[in-house]
């Protein structure tokens, strides 16, 4: 109930936030957002209005179970994402795919069991770098290493 | 006709163009299963390979890919909750849920078995009904393509049964995000926050991918003390036969359901994305277990499967009637039949009779050779993904989602957009909002406010612009069908309490 | 000493000779990248697909065609800024989209002055178009149609674009009042055509070429006629001062090496006399063009002062 009731807030001020955006739009550019976002300020009071009437329904909770690890997982492909255009797609690949591997995985992994990794995901990107860039010329993200 | 038909199969059935048929529907198949590689794409990057052969091979091997590539989208909709191409969406809504409860492999086998019935549908009307169905598609102006919008929103409520609200307040935030970029009409700049690469807007796939597959993902993560995330399917024995006649049982819904993808395929600007998900609508109505839905059944996977292959043929049919494309992938074979002189039109069918009847009889062999490629890689992906820990299958996924988002526009941004996209996806399912509205919303936006802005323009020339939604019969249709879509849930629950005060 | 003055000689001889096979000189050695910023099928796409193989042919190397669209091409082209500039990625680009781009909205990612054109290649003239069956026959029928129905729906593509920018202009020069109803594409624009959803469109000789029997073009804006439609007379023979179009071009990013730039234009231009490019064009109702760069550069000053006063006056002008 509060995770609904919190969203329904969210929703409302973005809401505000986008019709502020509105402004300096030509009629035809703005009807249409506008008409949405109407349309969302009513739902949203509606779902406020829903948490009020109705009492603790058995919702899930809000917050998962093992939160550090998708917070961490979330944050390490951001930081892969950013280096994609700097290290290269081969580089970056390997080296994160194999963090978040060894992130994931149960217990402390010991020497061989890294280079196992590293290896299987050297495997994985090589292919299909292979694959898509030079046999169907498809563009991948390319940095000052490969 | 019949000759032209008989003369078309002698040109196919040779071992050459049965070769390159097969080899087309794997190329397809696989950038199906890729999230990110939408069936536009793979046609459009196999388009030079093609120059080198004469324009009826370059055809057919395109025209493979692109059916099985519609095909090949459920494979990554059941595995792992992404649409492998936008029209399968749906297919998650049914697909992922019996693959976590080990009925993955007849998952599949169903997705192969509806979405070749589907595909014969289609190429059937192609063939037989081609000009008076085309002249329905331009019968569609801007109001009922609003219209039609309106009614694909009104799906919602059958998809988000349990809270009808957060199902439309869902809907309406992928109408607002389709909103971001250069606006359709008049050409502002909106939403952008001064980022100039938002100015494409948010990429439909991007969104795909980051509503469906990170969320799973990222509760793939949180379930790291089991090491498989689907469960595993026993072989078992004669599975093949008893799917089919399973499948083969529900003809009403494989028929009702290709008819709607072959019409959602004749007209231009709405393709297999929005069909698959109003034949699962339609699917749902009409059930007697609506509640079902959701939960693992498999009219869901048939709906939308053989409605999406249905629009292969269906959008076929203005192209080669008219000369305009009735599905994205469609603009790439106008442009290839361009290019090497075959113009569009009447003229296709009198002069160049021979090459299209080849194309399209090719479209019915390769859609009949989808059986046994699609059986034997489905079953084939699903016993290996089902193996893959998840230490390696979630990195592997997020792998997949760079690649995939990043190869559609060339972009880095598009991919940290997906990511962020991802998040807001997984933060919305924990607090049970099904991304399946939202979507919809996103599919919809363009379609229906660019019809609801040209309407308007074309209400200039009458006294009150308003009237322009209200004075065309088409337009009558769609509201009314809209109006059904809307109230049924509402309706049917009414009755059920009413049976239930009988009872008593 | 006469051996010193010898040396000395070789020495510069060999340094010269050295100079010569310097990297430029070697240009192209890898795949050319051909970026479009439209979308597969479009137009560009297609004039692409009809140069690339014959550009392969002329300088040795694969050409690769790429997508980046969004934005009406504003997307590519402001990528195209911050590209490298080493030569081995060219981008299609549209007059008057660069133009009118900039000029209307607050950031498109890129300035007009700072694309590098270096050839233009085609040109294709505005249209104007009715159904086939319809009872309009001639530019003066749909000019007093127009007059008896004010806010006459004119269809066209992409709007700011040559095709409503064209629209005001024509309403201006005839006292009409015409409402422009943009679409995604030309493409998209003939269904409407057809349907009878719009009286008639503003669009390109293209689809006259390509849907003859079904629209009835009735005048070209152009200074003469379009080889594609040859029984189409010009807005000028009739009368109506009204030249304009979109041209289609090739750019690279900014601080591409000179030399490297002449190569690429000379490949252009030897493509664009090559007889079967030709054909394939003007069949599709392209008009065949040569602007080199300096001319490219010419070309883009006078649309831009065109584009420029047309917008003022109907209050689009951002900057």
């Amino acid at each position: 109930m509060k995770a609904d009731r919190a969203a329904s807030v969210v929703f409302l001020l973005a809401s505000v936030v986008f019709w502020t955006q509105t402004y300096g739009l030509q009629y035809n550019g703005f009807i249409f957002p506008r008409a949405i976002i109407v349309l969302i300020i009513l739902l949203s009071a509606g779902l406020f209005v829903q948490t009020m009437a109705r009492k603790g329904d058995g919702q899930k909770s809000f917050l998962p179970a093992n939160i550090p690890y998708v917070l961490v997982s979330i944050a390490i492909v951001a930081l892969w994402i950013y280096f994609l255009n700097i290290l290269g797609f081969i580089v970056s690949g390997v080296l994160f795919l194999s963090i978040l591997t060894l992130i994931i995985d149960l217990g402390k992994p010991n020497l061989i069991a890294v280079l196992k990794v590293v290896a299987v995901h050297t495997a994985l990107v090589v292919a299909f770098w292979v694959t898509f860039h030079l046999i169907l010329l498809v563009p991948l993200p390319e940095g000052y290493l490969i | 006709m019949i000759e032209a038909v008989i003369k078309a199969f002698g040109h196919i059935l040779t071992l050459k163009v049965l070769l390159m048929i097969i080899a087309g529907l794997f190329g397809g198949l696989i950038s199906g299963a890729l999230p990110g590689l939408t069936a536009t794409m793979a046609v459009a990057l196999l388009v030079p390979f093609t120059f080198s052969m004469d324009p009826t091979e370059g055809l057919i091997v395109l025209g493979a890919i692109y059916m099985a590539c519609i095909y090949g989208g459920a494979f990554s909709a059941i595995l792992v909750n992404t649409p492998g191409t936008p029209s399968s969406i749906g297919t998650t809504f049914d697909g992922y849920p019996m693959a976590k409860k080990g009925e993955g492999e007849r998952a599949i086998l169903v997705a192969t078995y509806a979405s070749v019935y589907g595909g014969i549908v289609g190429v059937i009307f192609l063939l037989f009904l081609s000009p008076p169905l085309a002249n329905v598609a331009l019968r569609f102006g801007p109001p009922e393509y609003f219209w039609m919008a309106v009614f694909g929103i009104t799906i919602i409520s059958s998809l988000a049964s349990k809270n009808i609200l957060k199902g439309f307040l869902g809907g309406a935030i992928g109408l607002l995000i389709s909103t971001i970029g250069i606006a359709p009409i008049g050409g502002d700049v909106r939403f952008t926050a001064g980022f100039p690469q938002l100015q494409g807007g948010i990429e439909l796939i991007v969104a795909l991918i980051g509503f469906f597959c990170i969320p799973e993902v990222l509760t793939m993560i949180t379930e790291r003390d089991k090491t498989f995330h689907i469960a595993e399917t026993k072989h078992e024995k004669g599975i093949l036969v008893r799917t089919f006649v399973e499948v083969m049982k529900r003809q009403g819904n494989l028929l009702r359901s290709s008819i709607i993808g072959t019409i959602v395929g004749i007209l231009p600007g709405a393709g297999g994305s929005v069909a698959n998900l109003v034949a699962y609508n339609e699917a749902v109505r009409v059930s007697k277990t609506p509640e079902k839905f959701g939960t693992g059944v498999i009219d869901g996977i048939i709906a939308t499967e053989s409605s999406n292959n249905a629009v292969v043929g269906g959008g076929i049919i203005p192209l080669v009637t008219l000369g305009i494309p009735g599905a994205p992938p469609d603009a790439i074979l106008y442009g290839v039949l361009l290019i090497h002189g075959l113009r569009p039109g009447p003229e296709l069918f009198s002069m160049h009779s021979d090459i299209i009847f080849t194309f399209i009889m090719s479209l019915f062999v390769a859609t009949i050779f989808m059986l046994p490629v699609g059986v034997i890689s489905g079953r084939l992906l699903h016993r290996t993904v089902v193996r893959i820990p998840i230490r390696f299958l979630a990195p592997a996924i997020f792998f997949l989602t760079i690649i995939g988002s990043y190869s559609i526009r060339n972009n880095v941004t598009d991919v940290f957009i997906m990511l962020a996209l991802g998040v807001l996806g997984y933060v919305l399912k924990r607090l049970e909002f099904h991304p399946g509205p939202i979507t919809l919303g996103l599919i919809l936006g363009p379609i229906g406010e660019m019809g609801f802005v040209q309407a308007l323009l074309m209400g200039q020339m009458l006294p009150n612009k308003w009237m322009i939604f209200f004075n065309r019969p088409l337009s009558w249709v769609l509201i009314v069908l809209s109006l059904i879509s809307l109230c049924w849930p509402l309706l049917i629950r009414q009755f059920a309490k009413g049976w239930k005060i009988k009872e008593m | 000493m006469k051996s010193a003055k010898w040396i000395v000689l070789l020495t510069v001889f060999a340094l010269l000779v050295s100079f010569q096979t310097a990297a430029w000189a070697k240009f192209p050695e890898k795949p050319l990248t051909y970026v479009i910023c439209f979308n597969p099928g479009g137009e560009s796409d297609i004039t692409a697909r009809i140069q690339q193989k014959p550009l392969e042919k002329i300088i040795g190397v694969p050409v690769v065609i790429v997508y980046k669209t969004g934005g009406g091409g504003a997307v590519g082209w402001s990528e195209m800024m911050r590209a490298t500039p080493d030569g081995y990625t060219v981008y299609g680009t549209n007059l008057p989209h660069t133009i009118v781009q900039p000029m209307t909205r607050g950031n498109a990612g890129y300035e007009t002055e700072k694309v590098d054109n270096i050839y233009f290649f085609e040109f294709t003239p505005n249209i104007l178009a009715v159904k086939a069956d319809s009872p309009i026959k001639t530019v003066q029928e749909f000019v007093d149609f127009a007059k008896k129905n004010p806010g006459a729906t004119v269809g066209g593509s992409g709007e700011p674009s040559a095709n409503s920018l064209g629209t005001a202009a024509f309403a201006k020069l005839t006292g009409t009042k015409l409402t422009y109803i943009s679409f995604t594409g030309s493409g998209a624009a003939v269904p409407a055509l057809l349907g009878g959803h719009v009286v008639a469109l503003m669009t390109y000789t293209s689809m006259a070429a390509e849907y003859p029997d079904k629209i009835r073009p009735l005048a070209v804006a152009a200074e003469k006629r379009a080889k594609a439609l040859p029984d189409v007379p010009t807005f000028k023979e009739l009368g109506f001062e009204y030249v304009e179009g979109a041209f289609r071009g090739v750019a690279v990013p900014p601080g591409t090496p000179g030399d490297v730039k002449k190569i690429l234009e000379q490949a252009f231009a030897k493509v664009n006399q090559d007889p079967e490019v030709i054909k394939k064009m003007e069949d599709l109702g392209f008009i065949m063009e040569d602007y080199g760069e300096d001319a490219s550069r010419t070309l883009v000053k006078k649309w831009t002062v065109y584009y420029g006063n047309l917008l003022k006056e109907l209050g689009l002008l951002k900057k």
